[in-house]
């Protein structure tokens, strides 16, 4: 089972799925049990890999490494003289992934919890949720980039129904806006994606080809390739694979991605190019300054659970495909671009908190908070220092569990009154003790207070984005990381205010919200906004217990990009 | 790693015995707040109030214990998290300087519990008032042991939490709500500054261990000459940040709208412990405080105390009278720091903590009565709103809470400098800090020590002014609402739980728990030589005498005009206004901060607007141009079709009609064929 556990982890939910077609009740609210469980499952598998997992160094250039992995060959297409297309069934894990396996099936898990009050259409609901459960670690896992493009297009499809049916009022806008914004995205990676498939080859899948042939090894292709001997030949095997796809010796030197290559376009070269097409498309995701619109409008019309979801992960999956791919494939045009990668990062978080702090509605303004913290992870990134990387990968992290906390207590006042106006509430914590302390943790979480999980996310991308700045190679000026601390007071203070506006203060609502539906926080409810805040806590308290696990790879990341650039 | 400086090695160091003792004495008030947080209402309010005071009282006990114990220094480090082979320490540095303020902040909260005990019975919300205190008491232990800057960090914005939840405790009183937002986000603000100060050493030592900071910077001198900047800019930063935590000018605002919040709360956090943590820091860094920013600390502190101690003069809230008294103090420790005589700062923080606790306590006391006068009302169905922190309602309180009155007094005289009090030897030794720098210095330097002394004869005034609109003449409530005489006739002395705080905070304002001599002191003799400065400080007789000569006319000025006062009449009401106002400061940032950032705000919100129009134009773009392929497809290739279809129905109706029965139709063509028969014919043959 350990040599599949992988495949296990990511196809668990299909089971359920297929469960859910055979299951029929009267009762619709007996299909959640069949998510919850599943989602269960897999939280339980996580952390068994999560614990078992042993933070080897993740080298981008060999297999051994990767200790839970699975490759089978998926599908070879030949194309005569342009060789043949291989695509493989190709997972595997590192510090990264980890980190993220581990919060998707926590946030998906939180996810299911949040949908127990479904009732409408509900075994469609699970249905789709439980395929957006198959398509995500499907995306954190793999490693072929035809596989990872397959799950990233296919959470689009659970979204847009679960936006479009399940949502607010201005659903249907929503969802094709959320839909459309991000294939754009997916498009240009596609594009990329296409460019990388012709000008690469993968030597070891050309040797067991030739291995019968003995003298043939890896060198001897790669020579060939490079002295123009085996151009155009059918038997060059092109794929997407991304550890070869880190070593530029598996790059046609004459190909559009090459060293020899002096193609350019509008003054930039196709690899700039391509690095600014593969950049944008997953800044839609991230989402970061000035493509992050499709935010607010999908996380406010989203039935609670989706905007756990949404904001838990899939944000973050932005985040992991630019250090996942980006940065390794196109080490030097980021390096060259940091200066502007670090401008969008430190214009997100300002501007987001910018507007968050003129939101009435609560849940726009919790949304527009999450840009704001995914702009730090843009910083870390800018900064590619071993503690910026990581900080950005723990903020990614750490933000997932602070936002599913956020919108879960959005989704407890929405539920009882459908009014998330915040001038029309005050003095919640007379009505509502309960809910304003986890609120108030909540609240203080996501500002970065010290002894949460944000705060070492928040430190550690400021210490390293200091770092590079005074570093002799400075990829960023002094001035950004000490211009985005003020995205730090502005936090504190939308937050501040709207505790202080909507839960401190004598108690009173406005007239259209009945005083009667205020009900403080059941047992269940407890349980799950508890838990999520005692995570937050114990990982600001003790990061390494996720560090020990992510820290090699990270550094050895660091390392390979500044070997590379 | 940063190349500017070679990797420093940072050695872990094991904690001994000594370290251990401190540690647990840090967690304990953890566990009481575990505890108490999730168990806190299901528990007798008693057991509550006992516990925690119980284990406030272990906790004193043992940091006694290991004050006296303590022998030279200990530090302890290990690592807190790693990332690969970057490790994050965390250290823990005890000497006599960290336990005496450990005893001192025990000390303090102990009194505090106690009297809380009495105070906050029965009040709403009880259940989380021991928890929350906790968490400050734990935090503020955080600060004073940690050796790390990051970890200070830590505790630091802890204790800001701590107090947003203590100020904000009464969270039904729009002003608790607003203070303690206020507090937060102007500390939080100072905060950015010891991030930018943590960046700055991250990136130049690659750590924040302050022992080992101070070992580069004073070892390598070439350091210095080089990189005298970045350094600079941190030690700047880190006072930056004590400006929001101590409560300089202008970031002081927030702490008299503080005392919105309990008044044991007022007490240990607002001015014994938690703005006293600035100055801690500052004295804990100053090696990182080169070139012109002493200086600066210096003139920030006059101004403050200066600005302070004018605001205290005509304001009628008998908190925010305290409140401005310490910040006035506070840039009393600060210019001390700033010309460098650590141990006069230090040894003042020692004795203000002590006597400004008292002050607050006892003026809480009669504020506890005045309350309890309108609980009385209310029993009797007599709702009147009464501001029981109004100074002109007060009066007379001496004969009816005597105690009180005696602990005051005691209190006053130490803020006050009367000699054989301890704050007569501490503000001493400040100001002759003060001059022996001045006289070094020379030029402006001597406007800072005059600003001092006049601070000093200020700070009498305002004192005596409390004094006697507290504590003497009549009940002038009585004068608006004669109902009270009832309620104030029946005023006792309060329990015992609020008067022995009281009394032992009182009488350690007496010169001899700081010095066997009551007219110059070296250092506390308990406080063992902590910070005792490298410079001898002689001893300047006429200082003393200065003072005191400013302080005795002071007094005797405040109390010919308050003596017989029974109306308060606003004479120069533009001034007045303008201490209410605390200097215009908070409308000055309402102008340059605030409504600049709602501006901005507005129009990042615009711009968003403008984002989503412009998708929308495009998807309207892509509408048109799907509507044009429509039209071409309907009327074009459609068309296209529907005519070649037309067309050939055309032909086929054309030849159909003649089958439709029409008999000379039939006869024409049968004409036409058999004719063409004929032609075909002819022609083959």
């Amino acid at each position: 089972m350990a040599a599949h556990l992988l495949s296990i982890l990511i196809f668990l939910p299909l089971l359920g799925v297929l469960g859910l077609l055979f299951i029929k009740s009267d009762d619709h609210r007996n299909y959640r049990w069949v998510s919850i469980l599943v989602t269960a499952l897999q939280l339980c598998l996580s952390i068994y890999l999560f614990v078992a997992f042993k933070p080897e160094y993740f080298q981008f250039h060999s297999y051994d490494s990767l200790v839970y992995m699975e490759k089978a060959n998926w599908f070879q297409l030949p194309l005569g003289n342009l060789g043949i297309l291989s695509v493989n069934y190709f997972l595997g894990i590192d510090g990264l992934s980890l980190s993220m396996i581990l919060l998707s099936s926590i946030v998906l898990f939180a996810g299911a919890c949040a949908s127990a009050n479904i009732t409408k259409q509900a075994k469609g609901y699970h249905a789709l949720y439980l395929l957006l459960c198959v398509s995500i670690p499907g995306c954190f896992l793999a490693l072929d980039l035809f596989l990872f493009f397959l799950f990233f297009e296919f959470m689009l499809l659970p979204m847009f129904f679960l936006i479009g049916i399940w949502g607010g009022v201005r659903r249907e806008y929503a969802s094709i806006k959320f839909f459309l914004y991000t294939l754009f995205g997916s498009i240009l990676i596609l594009i990329v994606f296409i460019v990388l498939f012709i000008s690469t080859y993968n030597p070891a899948e050309m040797m067991e080809y030739v291995a019968s042939n003995a003298g043939y090894t890896m060198q001897n292709i790669q020579e060939g390739i490079h002295s123009g001997e085996l151009i155009n030949n059918p038997s060059i095997i092109h794929s997407l694979d991304l550890i070869q796809l880190s070593n530029p010796v598996n790059y046609f030197p004459n190909g559009l991605l090459g060293e020899h290559n002096t193609l350019t376009l509008f003054g930039y070269s196709i690899r700039a190019w391509c690095f600014i097409a593969l950049l944008v498309g997953f800044l839609i995701k991230l989402p970061a300054f000035p493509f992050h619109t499709w935010l607010p409008d999908a996380h406010v019309e989203a039935p609670t659970a989706v905007s756990v979801v949404l904001a838990g992960i899939l944000l973050k999956i932005g985040g992991y495909g630019l250090i996942r791919i980006v940065w390794p494939l196109f080490p030097q045009e980021a390096a060259d671009a940091s200066w502007w990668i670090g401008l969008i990062g430190v214009v997100t978080i300002l501007y987001a908190a910018f507007v968050a702090l003129v939101q009435t509605d609560l849940k726009k303004m919790i949304a527009y908070s999450s840009v704001s913290h995914m702009g730090f992870v843009v910083l870390g990134l800018a900064a590619a220092t071993t503690e910026g990387i990581t900080g950005a990968v723990y903020q990614m992290f750490s933000h997932g569990l602070i936002s599913a906390l956020l919108f879960l207590l959005v989704g407890v006042l929405y539920d009882r009154t459908h009014d998330r106006m915040i001038p029309n509430y005050r003095g919640l914590i007379s009505k509502m003790p309960a809910y304003s302390v986890i609120v108030t943790i909540a609240f203080f979480a996501s500002l970065g207070l010290p002894g949460m999980s944000g705060f070492i996310a928040e430190i550690l991308i400021f210490i390293g984005a200091f770092q590079a700045a005074t570093s002799a190679t400075a990829p960023i000026p002094t001035w950004m990381p000490i211009v985005a601390t003020l995205g730090l007071l502005l936090s504190a203070a939308y937050y501040l205010w709207t505790l202080q506006r909507m839960f401190f203060g004598k108690f009173s609502t406005h007239i259209t919200v009945d005083r009667n539906l205020l009900t403080d926080i059941t047992l269940s409810e407890k349980v799950l906004l508890y838990t999520l805040s005692g995570l937050i806590v114990l990982f600001g308290l003790f990061p390494s217990i996720l560090l020990n696990k992510i820290g090699p790879s990270m550094q050895a990341w660091t390392e390979f990009f500044i070997s590379m650039k | 790693m940063n190349e500017l400086i070679p990797h420093i090695e940072v050695p872990l160091i094991p904690a001994d015995s000594i370290s251990m003792l401190a540690l647990s004495i840090f967690f304990m008030p953890i566990i009481t707040f575990m505890i108490l947080f999730f168990t806190g209402k299901h528990i007798l309010a008693s057991i509550r109030s006992w516990l925690a005071t119980g284990v406030m009282g272990a906790m004193f006990v043992l940091s006694l214990y290991l004050h006296i114990s303590i022998e030279g220094e200990h530090l302890s480090r290990w690592v807190w998290f790693e990332i690969g082979t970057i490790k994050f320490t965390t250290s823990m540095l005890l000497n006599s300087y960290s336990t005496t303020m450990m005893v001192i902040a025990t000390f303090v909260s102990l009194m505090v519990h106690l009297y809380s005990v009495e105070y906050m019975r029965e009040r709403r919300n009880h259940s989380k008032y021991f928890p929350y205190l906790a968490l400050f008491v734990s935090s503020m232990l955080g600060i004073i042991l940690s050796d790390n800057l990051l970890i200070t960090f830590i505790f630091w914005e802890l204790v800001g939490l701590a107090s947003f939840l203590l100020i904000g405790f009464w969270y039904e009183k729009d002003t608790s709500a607003a203070a303690a937002k206020k507090a937060f986000l102007y500390n939080k603000f100072a905060d950015l500054a010891f991030v930018i100060a943590i960046m700055i050493l991250s990136a130049v030592y690659g750590t924040t261990e302050i022992s080992i900071i101070k070992e580069q910077l004073n070892g390598s001198v070439a350091l210095q000459a080089s990189f005298i900047g970045l350094p600079l800019f941190a030690g700047l930063a880190i006072w930056f940040a004590t400006v929001g935590k101590s409560a300089q000018f202008p970031l002081y605002v927030w702490l008299p709208d503080a005392m919105a919040g309990p008044t044991p709360i007022s007490a240990l956090l607002h001015a014994a412990t938690m703005v006293a943590a600035g100055v801690f820091l500052l004295l804990k860094t100053s090696f990182l405080l080169l070139d012109w920013v002493p200086n600066l600390i210096t003139i920030t502190g006059c101004i403050t105390a200066l600005l302070a101690a004018l605001q205290a003069m005509r304001t009628f809230d008998s908190k925010k009278v305290l409140a401005f008294s310490t910040v006035s103090q506070l840039g009393y420790m600060m210019m001390a720091v700033g010309v460098g005589a650590n141990d006069a700062a230090f040894f003042h923080l020692a004795t203000h903590a002590f006597f400004k606790a008292c002050l607050f306590l006892s003026v809480g006391a009669v504020i506890h009565s005045m309350h309890h006068m309108q609980s009385h009302q209310f029993d009797h169905g007599q709702y009147k709103e009464l501001d029981t922190l109004d100074m002109r309602l007060m009066g007379g309180f001496r004969k009816k809470m005597p105690i009180t009155f005696v602990a005051y007094v005691l209190s006053y005289a130490a803020l006050i400098g009367l000699p054989f009090f301890s704050g007569f030897l501490s503000k001493d030794a400040i100001l002759g800090a003060l001059y022996d720098w001045a006289t070094v210095s020379g030029g402006w330097s001597w406007l800072v020590v005059t600003s001092a002394f006049i601070t000093v004869a200020l700070t009498a005034f305002y004192m005596t002014r409390q004094m006697i609109l507290i504590f003497f003449g009549e009940f002038r409530l009585l004068k608006t609402d004669i109902s009270y005489k009832k309620y104030f006739d029946h005023i006792t002395e309060s329990s015992w739980l609020i008067n022995v705080p009281l009394l032992v905070l009182g009488g350690l304002s007496f010169w001899f728990f700081f010095s066997w001599n009551p007219f110059h002191a070296q250092t506390g003799w308990w406080m063992k030589g902590a910070f005792v400065s490298p410079a001898h400080h002689e001893f300047h007789l006429f200082i003393p005498a200065v003072a005191s000569l400013f302080t005795f006319s002071a007094i005797a000025i405040a109390v010919k005009k308050y003596k017989a006062v029974d109306m308060f009449l606003d004479t120069r009401q533009s001034l007045t206004r303008l201490f209410a106002r605390n200097y215009y400061i908070e409308k000055g940032i309402k102008l340059l901060f605030i409504r600049p950032v709602f501006i901005i705000s507005n129009m990042c919100m615009a711009t968003d607007g403008f984002i989503n129009r412009a998708i929308h134009g495009k998807a309207y773009f892509f509408i048109v141009i799907a509507q044009l392929a429509d039209v071409f497809d309907r009327w074009v290739i459609d068309g296209l079709v529907h005519f070649v279809s037309g067309f050939i129905r055309f032909i086929g109706s054309f030849f159909r009609s003649y089958l439709k029965g029409n008999i000379q139709g039939y006869f024409y063509f049968t004409l036409i064929a058999f004719a063409l028969m004929l032609l075909w014919l002819g022609w083959y043959l």
